[in-house]
Parts: C-alpha cells; structure tokens; sequence
C-alpha cells in the first residue's frame, strides 16, 4: 500500500528464517493427525502453516523488485537493524526477568528503571535516580494497592 | 423490559464507582493516545491482567474507557507536533499540523474535539440499533459463514494496513498458528505441545499482545530516542456552533464510513479515518483552505471517522464474537478471562452486558468531550514526556502486566519471545495487528471449519458445494474471492484498462 521502501539489511535473511520455521511448523503439524481425514485436528494448522509459507514465498519474490539496501553484510544490519541500545535494552529485560523472582519485583524494576534511563539519556545518574524512585513508587502505589497484584518479594527482604 | 434497559443502559451513569471509573479510563486514555509510543492497543493489553480479578463491570468500565479516549487523544498530538499519537490519528495530522502552524491550534483541537465525539455517539447509537438485528440474523449463521467471515477479517486487515497483502496474511496465519498451540478444543489431543505440560493450555495470548504491542513498539521506539516535538502556542478552544454546525453532513458522511469500515471484522479506526479523508478530498468541492495546508474539512473527517469506528467495532464483537479491529479482539480476550463468550448468545443470556457496553460508550464520549476541551496546557507539558523515560516505563508495566496473569516468570519469557520477534517484524514491513486477530479468531476458525466439514460427513465436494449454495455463504464466498483478485497484478492491470477505456469513451 505505501511507497516502495528500500531493502533493509537482513530483511531477505529474515523472510528465510520465516519460510524455515513454517516450513518446520507444517512437518509438525502433518504429524498431528497426518491425513487421516479431513476434520482431523491436524488439518486446520497444516492450512495455516501451508498459508504462511505460501505467502512468504510471494513475499520473497516481492522483495527481489525492492531496491537493495545501501549497506549490506553484517556491520549494515548491525547499525541499522540492531543498534547497540537495542542489544542493551534487551540485556536489560532479560536481567530484569531473571532477577524478579530471586531480588523481588521493587530491587529488580528499581534497578532496571534506573540503568536504562541513564544509558537512554546519556548520563545525568541524579536525574536517572530521582525519576526512577518516583516512577517506581507510582507503580508499586497503582498496581500493588490499587489493582491488587501479587508483585513477586524477595525473600530476604 | 423497557424499564431494564433503561437500568442497564444507565447503570455506569448512576453507580459512582463506575463513572469514576469510565472518567478515570476516559482521562488515562486521551494522554495515552496523545502521547507517541504508547497505544491504546498496548494500554488495554496491560489493563487485562490487571483487571482479571475485577467485576466483568468494572473492566469494561476502564476499558470502553481508555479505547474512546485514546482513539480521540491521538488527535491532539497530531495537531499540535505533527506526530500522529496513534495510528488513527495519521489522516489528521495532515491537515491538522498546518492548522497549528497558522496559530489556530486551539480552533483545530476544538473542533477536533467536537466532531471525534459527534463521530463516536454515532457509533454507539449505530451499535444500540444494528447489533440486536444482526445478532438474531447471525443465530441463522452456519459455522461455514463464521469461517468466511474470519478469513474476511484476515484478508482486509492484511491488504489495508500492512506493506502487502502477503506479509498480512502471513501474520494472520501465524497467529492462528499461536492460537492452535494446546489442547484440541473438539477432541483434546495435544497438537504443538512437545511433549511439554506447559504447553498443554496454549501459549498464553495475554502475553503475546503485551509482547507485540508493548514490548515490540517499545523497542521500535528506541530508533526515535532524539526526536524533538515542535511547540504550539495554544489559545481558545471551545469551537463556535457556527463553525461546527457548518461541518455537520460532512462529519455524518464520515461516521457512516467510520461505523462500516469499524464494523467489518479486523479493521478499525486507523483505517476508516485515512478512507474518511480520501472521501472528504474527493466529496469537498470547496474546502475552507486546499487539503494539506490546514483545511478543516481534512480534521474533520478522519476524526468522526476513527471516533465512530469505535461504536462500529463493537457491533461483529458483541453479536459475532469477531473482533471488529485489534482493541475489540484483545477486549474478546478480557471477556474469555472473565467466562464469558461473545458471541450471538451473549445478546440473548447477558442483555445487561450489551445495554451497559452502549451506556458505557456513551458516558466515555461525553467525558471525552470535557476532557479534551479542558486541561489543555498540563497537557501539553505531558506529552513531551522524553521516550528515554517512557520507553523504559512501558517495558516495566509489561512486565509486571505479563507476570500479574498467572504470577508465572516464563509468561515474561513468552512476552518478550514475542517482543523481539514482534520488533522484527515491524522493521521488515509485517504488521502485528493481524497476528492477534489470528490468535483470537484461529481456534474459532478451526472448530468452525471442523463442523462445516463434519455436517457433510467430510465430504469435500459437498463442502465445496455448500460454500456456494446458501445465499448468504455465497456473498461471503464471493467476498473472499474479490479480495484476494484485488491483490493480483491482473486486476490492477484490468482497472488501468477498464480507467483507460472509460476515458476514451468519454471523448
């Protein structure tokens, strides 16, 4: 529908990877129930799937007619596709997933609030600990008190 | 029956503690939608997990809320910093941001105001009159029609909102994929599972919306850290009745195609407003400035438009129990949590629960009206909210909204799984919106289709044969069709030729 965008690097490489998980998802769901009958419980994800590499063959052919992206290789992808922020902030959930439950939701966000921010702003750890108290407190105030959530707590706390 | 209509329709009015919170979720919502980066699909994702313990009341209070709100907040950061809050808010900013760039910001949120809420009471009352029709037709509907109907709703949000069809259709079918994973719901045989207990009750879709509309725009928004909103002087709002009574049919034209376009399964507001405007730039023969630099008509339309899509979107939710654009569809999922299921049925055994939705909406609209013509300066300073704090604020509220559904850890894994491929897929020109329908409408589909194939005893040509041989089927059938011929190169071809043999016939 919209104007013709250049390629970005790895969107081909993405599109595979795609057609290989469904590709994958479609031999899984033939083995559900095969093709024993036509309303088995295998059929209905074997037409999912069937559609899902259909379509990513007609996107594979439809990106050929796109322009190629400026850069290319892994360094391209890399800056334009994966900056490193991106690859920190995802560091930094998946610290933040692992240590809910060990240090307890208030230490966890505390400091997942506070590391970001500074890393986002650049700088400034004051105004990064100071925004990050607050928001937490709002947080905990809204979601624990209000909403009644059951916040993982540490044990030792 | 009369008299308890009335009680239900008026119940979120009378009981203080709903109308808090309808004026609560109404309020939320207008800086949700207003501010970018967060979403009213994102904020009703979140809220689900939040509210699962609540009265089923109390929820869609919130909820019915922070979508009209949301959908009308979107507006005011498209006028006044020529970014468009909220996808259905992109039809106006263009003409919106050169109104502010004149000095008439105030003028244009006023009537912006005005006209979203004409826009949305005419969805609602669209909703009061058409689902109590089309929900004792739909009882006459086979499971053959629901199938159709679920692949229309697949085709037109693929082919509308996305890059291509393809790309569309491929995220539909992946989410009817993540719908499959589980328990069989017709014979309880495991399909997808691996041999994990935990993939027994399916992936919990709570937590791929909050993935893919949390976590993923989250992400997303990390490429736009930097990006400094222009400031707006702001000054008188309240629109004269001159000024609005001049718009009138313009703004009831653009309902009509808001309640259509939100009523058809899958697609919303975003949609409907970018048709609203192409309308009104092909209708206007005399717009009060040229369409791009500050016409009024070019605000008005796409706001009624995406406010009455709202209405409209209820309609296939509550009488079908499809979703009508990607808010009802994870508003379906609130209502599976709290045991009921939409549906035609739901008419007949929960009246209460559609005359307090129409009630609900109602109310919201008339809280969106006092709400976006006050508080205009606190506003302005909220929404330049820098994304190095927002971005990290909405990560946290998904996490904590994942993690509060079932106090499981590996639903966050989920959520971010679905997070980062969600990222990916927005960069490489795949939109999301089509992968939860897919997850809501996918079970749906596969009994559907089961039973359509099971009452003719798995006969394949009778299958064939009954796709066509009920009136009503066959408009469905034929629909289908014409959506996926809309999308080859030959009709593209034939419309150039059929334009072109028009035009030398006229001479």
């Amino acid at each position: 529908m919209t104007e013709a965008r250049p390629r970005l690097p790895g969107e081909r490489a993405f599109s595979l990877v795609l057609l290989a998980f469904s590709l994958f998802v479609l031999y899984q769901a033939y083995r559900i129930s095969g093709f024993s009958s036509v309303s088995s419980p295998g059929v209905f994800p074997m037409l999912a799937a069937l559609v899902m590499v259909g379509s990513l063959v007609v996107t594979l052919l439809q990106e050929r007619k796109l322009p190629t992206p400026s850069g290319s290789g892994p360094m391209a992808f890399y800056r334009r596709v994966t900056p490193p922020v991106l690859l920190i902030m995802v560091a930094l959930i998946v610290a933040l997933m692992l240590m809910m439950e060990p240090a307890g939701f208030v230490v966890a966000a505390g400091g997942f609030l506070f590391a970001s921010i500074l890393i986002l702003q650049g700088g400034r750890p004051v105004r990064a600990a100071v925004i990050s108290a607050g928001a937490l407190a709002a947080i905990y105030a809204v979601f624990r008190l209000v909403f009644q959530v059951v916040l993982p707590e540490a044990e030792w706390l | 029956m009369e008299g308890s209509t009335l009680s239900y329709f008026l119940m979120s009015w009378l009981d203080p503690s709903l109308l808090a919170l309808t004026a609560a979720g109404t309020l939320a919502g207008v800086y949700i939608g207003a501010i970018p980066g967060l979403s009213v699909t994102m904020a009703v994702s979140i809220l689900i997990s939040f509210t699962f313990a609540w009265d089923v009341n109390d929820a869609l209070a919130l909820m019915g809320g922070v979508f009209c709100g949301g959908v009308y907040g979107g507006s005011r950061t498209a006028i006044l910093l020529n970014i468009p809050g909220a996808p259905s808010a992109i039809a106006t900013a263009i003409d919106g941001f050169p109104l502010a760039q004149r000095g008439e910001a105030g003028r244009a949120i006023g009537v912006s105001t005005v006209m979203s809420v004409i826009g949305g009471i005419t969805g609602v009352i669209a909703l009061a009159l058409a689902a109590p029709a089309i929900s004792e037709f739909a009882l006459m509907f086979a499971p053959r029609d629901y199938l159709l109907l679920a692949i229309i709703g697949i085709l037109l949000v693929g082919a509308l909102s996305g890059e291509s069809l393809a790309k569309g259709v491929f995220a539909g079918a992946l989410g009817v994929l993540i719908g499959m994973v589980g328990l069989d719901p017709m014979t309880a045989e495991g399909r997808f599972t691996f041999g994990q207990v935990s993939l027994l009750g399916g992936i919990p879709y709570v937590a791929a919306m909050i993935g893919f509309f949390g976590v993923a725009e989250a992400l997303v928004q990390l490429h736009h850290l930097h990006a400094t909103p222009v400031r707006q002087k702001v000054d008188r709002i309240v629109p004269g009745w001159d000024v609005v009574k001049k718009y009138i049919p313009l703004s009831i034209r653009s309902s009509v195609i808001g309640v259509v376009v939100g009523a058809l399964p899958g697609t919303g507001g975003d949609i409907a407003a970018l048709m609203a405007y192409d309308h009104a730039k092909r209708s206007v023969k005399k717009p009060s400035r040229p369409f791009g630099q500050g016409a009024y008509e070019g605000l008005v339309a796409p706001e009624t438009a995406n406010n009455a899509a709202i209405g409209g979107a209820y309609i296939p939710m509550l009488t079908l129990g499809l979703p009508g654009d990607a808010v009802t569809a994870v508003i379906i999922g609130a209502l599976f949590i709290h045991g009921l299921k939409p549906g035609p049925m739901l008419m007949i055994e929960t009246p209460h629960l559609f005359w307090f939705t129409v009630g609900n909406l109602t109310l919201a609209n008339i809280f969106t009206l006092i709400f976006g013509l006050t508080g205009i300066r606190v506003f302005a300073k909220m929404v330049e909210c820098p994304r190095s704090i927002l971005i990290p604020l909405i990560i946290v509220l998904s996490v904590v909204g994942t993690y509060a559904i079932q106090n499981s850890v590996i639903d966050i894994y989920w959520m971010l799984a679905f997070g980062v491929l969600g990222y990916f897929m927005k960069m490489y020109g795949y939109q999301v919106g089509p992968v939860i329908l897919g997850v809501i409408l996918g079970p749906l589909m596969d009994v559907s289709y089961r039973r359509a194939m099971l009452s003719v005893r798995d006969d394949p040509v009778m299958f064939a044969w009954e796709m066509v041989a009920n009136p009503l089927t066959l408009v469905l059938t034929l629909s289908v069709i014409l959506l996926l011929a809309s999308q080859t190169p030959a009709w593209a071809t034939a419309r150039t030729r059929l334009g072109r043999w028009r035009e030398t016939a006229r001479r």
